[in-house]
């Protein structure tokens, strides 16, 4: 606090004297030049200079930037799709580097050279016509068959003309992904929030449904309704809070203590102490009334699920088969178009694959999509960022995650998903690490996981054992 | 009105004053206040991303061992930071403080008025305005921190408490306040409107007004037919917070529970807030383009190359940027059709914005261009224009949005553009008009040094911050260093720190000449850089009702700067025209 004190008084003073300064070099300008324009030759004439400098340096400065940080951006992409997006990348790029540098140059030339001069008269061109359509034609051209270009690249990468090879899910939830492979079948079944729980991507088969249903009733069963939970607890009846709340007042403000309410004669700090128990109550109270809101209504939409099973079975067959992945790291196909579906549990994430050129956000109540092919296998891509020469850091840390020595290596650390859409305290650290794999060994492995060690090949349902 | 003998108490004088000059003072003393608090928190979470878990004990000092034990920074109050910074900066620095300012002070004396339409709703525009700032503020301060959701508050987070701390009271007195200022913003714009078409001086026709002015017009438009879209978005929110309804949630699971409520979409909020959010951009921007070209005319002594081309490139912005705030929401899962939709209306924005940028240029060749602090201002607005609006051709196009949608080249861009280039606009306004408010000069060797160390400071920030971006970094994160593909950038991020450090000391010098001046600063004459507009017939004095006697009339456009057949390279738009003079563009 001292410090702080003496800092800002050292400041003010400093100011002042600055101030004070400045004051009398202003006086000393008024009496040498009556007809300035409040500005000196000198200070235009440097400030030009400035102008001048600037640019230049600010120049140097981005390119330098532009090839020595090169080898921390993103290497070129793992996925087909990614090499339009990487093409089309580069082409704006160029493009609006050459209008950066041609509208920046003219602009601190022209401020350098045309400086202010006393006696020079400005040159008098309020319009061009012709000039004007030009330049509003040519960015316009431009322009058109920029947007055309990205128009048709983005259709591409949305609407992709072939059937997808693989289904997988990704769920997001605070703050984490859940994957899940389509199994045999290659559909994914049915899945709803009413069903999460145990049951952790909520996949919906007649056998998950009915055991959510249970495990709802039971759990309202067990807390009563909200009168008998209430009566419980409180000391003071629900229907007579309002009441006893007045009594207190008048205990408080008249302080008649005569008033006797449920047997007891109270001063105003037995009331006290008994509302605002009952009152921390209440909050209790709220949680469990939502609570039990939350369920019934969970227990209709299971209601509503069950009669739907009972009249078309065949869709919710798809999700028998589906495996969870637990853990964060999953496998993908090389050379295989994989359409990811995304739902989300809580709030709005964003599944971001950089290496991949992907992304999409994922919405509670919404399913969304996106279809990529990783191109690389992990090995491969490591090879090949070496080669592009890009590095990353690598960080040792100790058991408690804290950073115990870094290093800049040549590679990269892989491919991962990560969260890209605010979600948190922990949304910095919400990821996925992806493991690209032949498209055989990809097929092993999902058949271990669907069959596991058993001989006789009946499919276990990996999601039912969580 | 024109009485200049009534009696005024301190009060009426300066706290509850009808004055629009008095009223545009108080937003820019408001809005200098605001950007303090903005500016330091961005410092507090600079510091955070440059050296993570290290702890400060200016850190500490600032917001206590409950947010920043042993001076490092919560993950939470990370995130309350980065919200309530956004917040700040764009609501109540740049569109009150900007426009709340400028169109105070200028409209009136521009157009020859003696006052704005209504006095009385100019002062409770202000008032409200103060509210929603007190609001805001006071939200900072209590138990489970402010707002946190990022300032576009997307729902579910920003709807559920169990989501995160900062969405419990912290996020209802934000939507508060921020309703209390949609009221300011309105009442505000609908005053400018009606003033700008009704009070113009005899003589000022649509096509003689300053482009101060058509931008002040065209931005007051742009505010009354957005701001209350995001009003009902503010309101369906709160409802679904407290009353049990659901416009923007379904099939939410959280802490443990299924909620009750379905049926909505998330999106939805999305839409209403961009539907505002996309005018806003320009809300913010054409005020300071406006005061930019006044002030890029006057010191160039040249008149405003292709004046109706500029009026028509705002009213073409001004279009567009009502059907472009679907490529806030590439990422989001709408149809992609809707996507193309909107890359090709957002990419259409680049070419009115071209023709600003060529029509500056074009003023400035052949020029004499004097570069007093508030030109210098104006010619960096222009660079960092140019700079933030060709990234925008990358962001604006969906294909490229895939992968950089939501990390730091974003930021990076919008900083560029609308933040740092909209204060230069700003920035070029408060010297320029300086003496206008206060009838005395800043101090311009402090102005050129603030310039400077601004100057640097911005793209000494900025530039670099495109490479974070394009090396994947996402946004938001309260440290890269839990991924070893982005600690490789962290270095950059110190950089980044070190330049918002000295750019954030250089302000204090900036508030060091405001406050100074006002009170010892060089006694400025009536027209001290030699304008034509008609704020500088008005005398020094700034009297109640701007002038005495009668109206200033007008003649000429005001853009008539070193016209031939005229000895001065400047005549006023009060000179009347030879016989054989045509009126300038």
């Amino acid at each position: 606090m001292g410090l702080l004190l003496t800092t800002i008084i050292s400041v003010l003073l400093v100011g002042v004297a600055f101030a004070k300064i400045l004051q009398a070099k202003q006086l000393v300008d008024e009496l040498k030049d009556k007809d300035s324009d409040y500005i000196t030759r000198a200070e235009i004439k440097t400030n030009a200079l400035g102008l001048l400098v600037f640019a230049l340096a600010m120049f140097a400065l981005l390119i330098a930037q532009m090839v020595g940080w090169s080898k921390y951006l993103l290497p070129s992409s793992a996925s087909v799709h990614g090499e339009e997006i990487d093409t089309l990348l580069d082409v704006t790029n160029i493009l609006i580097l050459s209008v950066f540098f041609i509208t920046q140059s003219l602009l601190f030339w022209f401020g350098y050279k045309y400086y202010f001069r006393k006696g020079r008269k400005a040159y008098w061109f309020p319009h061009n016509n012709s000039l004007e359509m030009a330049w509003t034609i040519v960015p316009a051209a431009v322009l058109i068959l920029l947007i055309t270009y990205g128009m048709s690249t983005w259709g591409k990468i949305m609407n992709p003309e072939d059937e997808p090879d693989v289904h997988i899910e990704f769920v997001s939830e605070q703050f984490k992904w859940t994957a899940r492979y389509a199994g045999l079948d290659n559909k994914l079944g049915e899945a709803s929030f009413s069903l999460y729980g145990k049951n952790a991507l909520g996949i919906a088969t007649e056998k998950s449904i009915q055991e959510r249903l249970k495990e709802c009733e039971k759990m309202i069963s067990e807390s009563g309704t909200v009168e008998e939970f209430y009566n419980k607890q409180f000391k003071v009846p629900h229907h007579d809070l309002r009441n006893a709340l007045k009594i207190y007042e008048r205990v408080n403000e008249k302080g008649d203590t005569t008033i006797a309410y449920k047997g007891l004669r109270a001063d105003s700090a037995t009331y006290e102490l008994l509302i605002a128990e009952d009152w921390n109550r209440k909050e209790n109270l709220d949680v469990v009334e939502n609570s039990l809101r939350n369920y019934k209504a969970n227990i209709l939409r299971l209601e509503r699920m069950l009669k739907d099973y009972k009249q078309s079975p065949q869709k919710y067959d798809n999700g028998k088969d589906d495996i969870v992945l637990n853990g964060n790291r999953i496998k993908l196909p090389k050379g295989k178009k994989i359409k990811f579906q995304f739902r989300s549990k809580d709030v709005i994430h964003s599944a971001y694959f950089p290496h991949f050129r992907a992304q999409m956000n994922t919405v509670p109540g919404m399913k969304t999509f996106f279809t990529f092919e990783p191109k690389e296998t992990n090995q491969e891509f490591f090879d090949k960022v070496v080669e592009e020469g890009k590095v990353y850091m690598h960080i040792t840390r100790d058991e408690e995650g804290n950073i115990l020595s870094k290093e800049e290596r040549p590679g990269t650390t892989g491919y991962v998903l990560i969260c890209n859409k605010i979600c948190g305290a922990s949304h910095y650290n919400m990821k996925m690490f992806i493991d690209v794999v032949e498209p055989e060994e990809f097929e092993q492995y999902l058949k271990d996981l669907t069959f596991g060690n058993d001989e006789k090949q009946i499919p276990i349902s990996v999601f039912e054992n969580d | 009105m024109g009485g200049a003998h009534h009696h005024e108490t301190f009060i009426s004088k300066y706290i509850f004053s009808m004055d629009h000059k008095m009223i545009g003072k108080q937003f820019l003393i408001t809005a200098i206040f605001m950007a303090v608090i903005g500016m330091g928190m961005s410092i507090l979470f600079r510091l955070q991303l440059a050296w993570p878990k290290e702890g400060f004990a200016f850190v500490n000092f600032f917001l206590g061992d409950k947010w920043a034990p042993e001076g490092v920074l919560d993950p939470n109050m990370y995130l309350a930071l980065v919200t309530i910074h956004g917040t700040i900066i764009v609501f109540f620095v740049l569109t009150g403080g900007l426009s709340g300012t400028f169109s105070n002070i200028l409209i009136p004396y521009q157009l020859g008025a003696r006052d704005m339409a209504s006095g009385f709703m100019n002062m409770l525009s202000y008032w409200f305005f103060f509210l929603s700032s007190v609001i805001m503020i006071a939200s900072c301060f209590i138990e489970k921190g402010p707002a946190s959701g990022g300032w576009t508050v997307y729902p579910p987070l920003s709807a559920l408490e169990k989501a995160m701390p900062g969405s419990g009271l912290g996020m209802t007195l934000w939507l508060v306040s921020m309703t209390v200022f949609v009221a300011s913003s309105l009442i505000g714009s609908l005053n400018y409107i009606v003033t700008i078409i009704n009070l113009r001086t005899k003589g000022m026709t649509m096509v003689r007004m300053p482009l101060t002015i058509w931008c002040f017009f065209i931005t007051a438009i742009l505010g009354v037919l957005s701001f209350p879209v995001l009003l009902s978005a503010c309101l369906l929110l709160m409802f679904d917070r407290m009353l049990g309804t659901s416009f923007y949630l379904d099939s939410i699971y959280i802490g443990g529970e299924p909620l009750a409520q379905t049926g909505g979409s998330p999106i939805l909020y999305e839409h209403l807030f961009w539907f505002l959010g996309h005018p806003e951009v320009y809300i913010i921007l054409l005020p300071a383009l406006g005061l930019t070209s006044e002030v890029i005319s006057t010191n160039a002594r040249k008149p405003i190359f292709g004046y109706r081309a500029m009026i028509l490139s705002i009213l073409a912005i001004a279009f567009l940027s009502f059907i472009v705030w679907g490529h806030h929401m590439f990422m989001t899962g709408m149809s992609p059709f809707l996507g193309t939709v909107f890359t090709f209306t957002t990419l259409l924005i680049a070419i009115p914005s071209a023709v600003k940028v060529f029509n500056y240029l074009a003023t400035l060749w052949k020029g004499n261009i004097r570069l007093t602090t508030a030109m210098m201002f104006a010619m960096g607005m222009v660079s960092l224009f140019i700079s933030g609006g060709l990234t925008g051709l990358i962001l604006g196009d969906s294909a490229l949005d895939i992968n950089i949608h939501d990390t730091y080249f974003v930021v990076a861009h919008f900083h560029i553009v609308m933040g740092a280039g909209a204060i230069f606009g700003m920035f070029a306004g408060v010297y320029h008009w300086f003496p206008r408010m206060f009838g005395r000069l800043m101090i311009p060797q402090l102005g050129y040094l603030h310039f400077w160390v601004t100057m640097i400071g911005v793209y000494g920030v900025f530039l670099p911050m495109h490479f974070v971006g394009l090396a994947g970094v996402p946004r938001r994160y309260y440290t890269n260093q839990e991924f070893e593909m982005f600690a490789d950038v962290q270095f950059i991020n110190v950089i980044i720190t070190l330049f918002a450090i000295m750019a954030a000391l250089g302000q204090i010098i900036f508030i060091f000449n405001f406050f100074a001046s006002i009170f010892r600063g060089r006694v400025s004459n009536q027209n001290p850089w030699k304008s034509n507009t008609l704020e500088w017939t008005a005398p020094v004095e700034r009297i109640h009702g701007n002038w005495e006697g009668s109206l200033p009339e007008v003649y000429r456009w005001p853009y008539d700067y070193s016209k031939p057949g005229y000895e001065d390279d400047f005549v006023p738009q009060t000179v009347p025209l030879k016989d054989d003079e045509h009126d300038g563009h």
